[in-house]
């Protein structure tokens, strides 16, 4: 059950986002960190991927091409959790749950398997107490850790989450990536966009990172991660060094020279 | 739009001795009582409005025509079942269009100022009135009993065509319809202001009576008509009602979820135009229902379009049947024009409610 991209190029207007895209096999089991800076092409990557922007070029997930699958299909088997999460609905979390399980094709659970299900979910990123709120009254965080529970809903095996630790404190951000990489182990493929490449070289079993619209480096964050890599994309001067316990931290000391 | 942190759109809150499910079914519970309440309020409103009028007919002689009781006299027979009743249920069954068509775009424009009277379709039907009823220009088979409704019809129907056009179009989102449904009301209220420059005395006064709004000399085939109307689009709306629900979370997060947006707002879209067009083009303009209904039936229920949608149909026809009635006694013997009442009258209400809601309108 692996995804596959190939020969991808995507456009907005007549301004090209990726450029010719293709990549190793994701396998499922592995967390992924799609990494680079602004505007090269990652969550046009990932929305891609999810089936709301327009590509060319061919994914396929388990041989399937995703284009040519059935809608409900496709909602059943990618979870995707958007950079932008609107948050002036008065419906509940429970709702917005019940709605993620139901609006792509109604669930096959029952309305008290669906609410199981949902405190389950709400459980998983430490949300259960906010069930009856409404996603207007959330905190960015709150409105975070419950958009990652709602990509979950329908048990996908293909997850894409883009910057879910963003508006995150460093406790809410230590457990959700934990949670990302238990996903991966159940025997998903769990993709996300982070921008903190200390965190993902401390999570991330494969680093994937893109500059103008197209693949850099791609391989075990402890290998690919160097100052010359740091340099070439990000036009800095940073180091990469092991701490005390042997996890990768990069520091930055300025733009490139 | 940010909004103030509320507890719940219920204020519902769930307290250690009660678990989730609990909590849902109660409150699924309670949303099903109210949207019965407002079942028993439009039925109650129906049977007022069929008592209320000039000539002072009891609720025992009302319920004895209704249920065929021999001794009802010929009189009370010719008031019910020619004026009455047909106005009566015209109200419920306008009001309730008006509500839905309301309720289904301002979901899928993601817009609370939508209506069916903002964006241009109800100005267009006036124009089509106006055009049938100052040059005489109608369609050609028809008798000339129907040529103004049949203007109406046709006139708002290509306005909705020309919005379905516009949002067809690369780019086309939310924004950019709701911008040309404005453009397109001036439009239609400029071209109906030239025809009114251009008119004779008799057929201004008629054009206007018209766009008012009234209910008055409904046909017994317009009630079918616009029945059969509401009976075709409801289960559809009702259908897609978890696409609608996923939307008011953005259309982002709802094609995550797996929703065809475009196809969402497509059909909702031809939903709408039939129902007010039908509406519009039958009673004239009616501003306000539109609007306030959709509203004040999220208040009650929430935004779940499972209850929200069935609530918006009665509240709407809750709130014309008000109308009508208070269209009969707001002046002693004189029947006032029903669009003047819904705006008079209803907004100070509509207001109101919003506002013991602090004004969360989105």
């Amino acid at each position: 059950m692996s995804l596959s991209l190939s020969g991808l190029h995507l456009s907005r207007g007549r301004k090209a986002i990726l450029t010719d895209l293709s990549t190793a096999a994701f396998e499922p089991g592995q967390f992924i960190v799609l990494a680079g800076p602004n505007g090269a092409g990652k969550s046009s990557l990932l929305r891609a991927i999810a089936q709301t922007l327009p590509y060319e070029g061919q994914i396929t997930l388990a041989g399937q091409n995703l284009k040519a699958m059935k809608r409900r299909e496709r909602a059943a088997r990618i979870g995707y959790m958007p950079q932008h999460l609107e948050s002036h609905s008065d419906l509940t979390v429970l709702d917005s749950l019940r709605v993620a399980m139901n609006a792509g094709g109604a669930s096959t659970l029952s309305h008290g398997a669906q609410i199981t299900c949902a405190e389950e979910l709400l459980a998983r990123v430490g949300c259960v107490h906010l069930a009856t709120r409404a996603l207007s009254g959330l905190s960015g965080g709150q409105r975070q850790s419950v958009g990652l529970a709602q990509a979950l809903a329908r048990d996908p095996e293909l997850l894409l989450l883009d910057e879910p630790t963003a508006a995150l404190d460093l406790s809410m951000q230590f457990r959700i990536l934990a949670e990302m990489k238990a996903l991966s182990r159940e025997g998903r493929i769990v993709i996300a966009v982070l921008h903190d490449l200390t965190q993902a070289a401390r999570w991330a079993d494969r680093l994937v990172v893109l500059s103008q619209g197209a693949v850099t480096a791609d391989g075990a964050p402890s290998e690919i991660l160097t100052p010359e890599l740091l340099g070439e994309v990000y036009h800095v001067n940073a180091r990469v060094e092991r701490d005390s316990r042997g996890e990768t931290l990069i520091c930055v000391d300025g733009p490139a020279t | 739009m940010t909004t103030p942190a509320q507890p719940d759109a219920m204020t519902d809150t769930m307290t250690d001795t009660t678990t989730l499910s609990q909590f849902e079914t109660r409150r699924q519970a309670r949303r099903i009582l109210l949207v019965a309440i407002l079942a028993f309020l439009a039925l109650g409103g129906l049977l007022a409005d069929i008592v209320s009028g000039p000539s002072g007919l009891p609720l025992s002689e009302v319920l004895n025509v209704l249920t065929g009781g021999e001794e009802a006299s010929r009189g009370a027979e010719v008031i019910v079942w020619k004026v009455r009743l047909p106005v009566a249920l015209m109200a419920l069954l306008v009001g309730a269009a008006l509500s839905l068509a309301g309720t289904e775009m301002q979901t899928v424009l993601e817009n609370p100022l939508a209506e069916p009277f903002t964006l241009g379709v109800s100005s267009s039907a006036a124009l089509g009135a106006g055009v049938a009823i100052i040059l005489g220009i109608s369609l050609p088979v028809l008798p000339p009993i129907w040529a103004v409704s049949a203007n109406a019809l046709v006139f708002a129907l290509m306005s909705m065509f020309i919005l379905q056009l516009v949002s067809q179009l690369r780019g086309g989102g939310p924004t950019v319809v709701i911008l040309f449904g404005i453009a397109l009301n001036f439009t239609a209220g400029a071209l109906l202001a030239l025809l009114q420059f251009v008119a004779s005395a008799d057929a201004l006064q008629q054009l206007v009576f018209w766009t008012m709004g009234s209910l008055a000399g409904v046909r017994w085939e317009s009630i079918v008509l616009m029945a059969l109307v509401l009976a075709i689009t409801l289960p559809f709306s009702l259908k897609a009602s978890w696409q609608l629900t996923a939307l008011r979370m953005g259309t982002t997060q709802a094609q995550s979820f797996g929703v065809d947006v475009t196809r969402l707002r497509r059909w909702a879209l031809v939903r709408v135009s039939v129902l007010a067009a039908c509406a519009v083009s039958i009673v004239g303009v009616i501003g306000f229902v539109g609007l306030a209904g959709p509203h004040i039936a999220r208040i009650t229920v929430g935004e779940d379009h499972r209850f929200l949608l069935p609530a918006s149909v009665l509240t709407g026809a809750v709130l014309m049947s008000f109308a009508s009635i208070l269209s009969k006694l707001l002046v002693p013997g004189i029947l006032l024009p029903i669009g003047i009442v819904t705006s008079l009258v209803g907004l100070p209400v509509f207001f109101a409610l919003i506002l013991r809601k602090k004004g969360n309108l989105s």
